[in-house]
């Protein structure tokens, strides 16, 4: 784990760092690798035969339902064009 | 005065509703505490409270809990009001619709009157990772009220109102009733409806009931619990069978625990016996991977979930000019996350990340399987398992400079419980100092309503009671 690989996740999870932040999260990151490191024992092919929730996969009808006007789901965003009809956003080209 | 005590005497009308949640309005709005983000319009709760005493004249109440008053963590919706989850990132929204558990509770006569203070989206053990202020423990001010339901088991410690909603994920539920010294109850995974609770660690998070006494908890819960068609996940407590009369310690968390929350455990013990149980052993040997297990897979789903706060679709907006729409949302993110989330986000990006999703991930989802199995098989032998709910008492506020893994470690009584999806109860006991610790009870998968109700007897013959 280096300065590399913080500014790589950092990219990924699409989150700024200052330079301060970029120092801490690799002693953070450093020290839970050890941390994670209580699991390296531990084979995921022999995964015992007891299994629940955790590997259910829930579905239900694709049914379209209408509670909400569109409205009412867009005043939360940051930011809208006059008649609501876009969300702006930086140009791509 | 308990739950059922207040809905006793609403029923014979020695109480009355508006003047129950005036009451509560009124300590909420005078609160020294830090416990809410923000309270309820007074004109909107005062109108509920006029209707529930209506229904109490006609004799036409909706429930037992008809007309008394709630508090709800800030990353449940309620309708119209605000919800930040803690975070500056949410400054700004309003819910456009209640969660299901808050509807069941207003369509039953339950009536808001705040929303409660929380670390930030729920990450964090103390409520001082709020953006806003931190919260403080009503009864015992110098330590923190613990989290990240801290707001809420705040506002009943203080006794502003009767229950409140919060959430857990890890713990956020039972920790901070152990260290407010009143009953929290983390339900079945999937026994209440997450509808309206702002997404976490979807796996583990359960919406869950802070009250002075389990019994109040399974009022609640008779009313938020069960199959919702706006959660997949959601179920019907399926038909437990009865809890058989033996319980075991669960040594493995005996052991890690500090000397007074193992007198605690002590007391439950020998009142469990009391109570008829004969105590058996367990092993519960995968319990020591469930840390490392625990924060890899909730981060790694946090990193997932939050991922929606952009300043685009959701949360504030970087003000200054951005070369692209990626750039534009990492500073938005960079700008609005606090410390813990951007911790906890960058570690869960980075255990899904390629090379490492084989070495951690998986590992840790395996961690779980067996841990959960560890339980099945447990419960085939005991039908519950006690625990202290923290290794120790609550820590003095204003603490700093602990390396994040250390307080990670303290999370070690609860998340074993969330990983296995089980229901857990903590009942609050008191150390030889007068300060607060809890006992966790712990039962098989929708066993709720039994566990609840051997809890209030545990409850009512503390020697502290």
């Amino acid at each position: 784990m280096d300065h590399k690989d913080i500014e790589r996740i950092s990219a990924l999870s699409r989150v700024k760092l200052s330079e301060e932040e970029k120092e801490m999260f690799l002693e953070d990151m450093i020290s839970f690798a050890g941390f994670a490191e209580e699991l390296s024992g531990l084979d995921p092919d022999k995964i015992p035969a007891y299994s629940d929730h955790i590997n259910v996969s829930f579905m239900r009808e694709d049914s379209a339902k209408t509670r909400y006007t569109r409205e009412d789901m867009l005043k939360n965003a940051p930011a809208l064009s006059i008649d609501w009809s876009m969300i702006p956003v930086p140009k791509v080209l | 005065m308990t739950l059922k005590t207040i809905s006793e005497k609403l029923a014979v009308k020695e109480l009355s509703p508006v003047e129950l949640v005036a009451e509560a309005l009124d300590k909420a709005e005078k609160d020294g505490f830090g416990c809410y983000i923000s309270t309820v319009d007074r004109d909107r709760a005062l109108k509920s409270a006029v209707e529930s005493e209506d229904r109490y004249i006609s004799k036409k109440p909706l429930s037992p809990l008809d007309g008394i008053p709630f508090a709800v963590k800030d990353n449940i919706l309620v309708s119209g009001m605000r919800m930040t989850c803690g975070s500056r990132m949410l400054e700004d929204f309003t819910a456009p619709y209640d969660a299901s558990a808050v509807k069941r509770l207003t369509d039953a006569g339950c009536v808001v009157i705040g929303k409660t203070n929380l670390d930030e989206f729920g990450m964090g053990s103390s409520t001082e990772n709020s953006a806003f202020f931190p919260t403080r423990n009503p009864r015992y001010p110098d330590r923190v009220p613990g989290g990240s339901s801290g707001g809420s088991a705040a506002a009943v410690s203080a006794g502003h109102v009767p229950f409140a909603l919060g959430s857990d994920t890890g713990g956020s539920v039972r920790q901070p009733a152990a260290f407010c010294g009143i009953c929290g109850l983390k339900p079945t995974y999937g026994s209440v409806s997450r509808y309206g609770l702002t997404g976490f660690a979807s796996s583990l998070d359960v919406i869950g009931i802070l009250a002075d006494d389990p019994e109040g908890c399974s009022t609640v819960y008779d009313i938020i619990s069960g199959k919702d068609e706006f959660d997949a996940t959601s179920h019907d407590l399926n038909d437990a069978e009865a809890i058989p009369r033996t319980f075991a310690v669960c040594e493995e968390l005996y052991s890690a625990a500090d000397e007074d929350q193992r007198r605690a455990v002590d007391e439950c013990s020998v009142i469990l016996q009391e109570l008829g149980f004969r105590r058996v052993s367990v092993s519960l040997s995968s319990i020591q991977y469930s840390i490392p297990a625990y924060y890899i897979i909730s981060s790694a789903e946090a990193s997932s979930n939050l991922a929606r706060f952009d300043g685009i679709r959701y949360g504030k907006r970087h003000e200054e000019a951005s070369d692209s729409t990626d750039d534009l949302v990492s500073k938005s993110r960079g700008e609005y996350l606090g410390i813990e989330v951007k911790r906890r986000t960058l570690l869960g990006c980075y255990a899904l990340s390629a090379g490492q999703r084989e070495d951690w991930y998986q590992k840790a989802m395996t961690a779980r399987k067996m841990i959960a199995a560890d339980f099945a098989s447990a419960f085939k032998n005991c039908g519950i398992i006690i625990a202290p709910t923290a290794p120790s008492v609550p820590p003095v506020a204003g603490r700093t400079n602990i390396p994040p893994v250390e307080i990670y470690r303290s999370d070690i009584m609860t998340v074993p419980a969330s990983l296995a999806g089980i229901p857990a109860v903590s009942i609050p006991f008191e150390t030889q100092d007068h300060l607060p610790t809890g006992v966790q009870i712990m039962s098989s998968k929708d066993g709720d309503k039994e566990l609840l109700s051997v809890s209030q007897k545990i409850y009512s013959m503390r020697k502290d009671s």
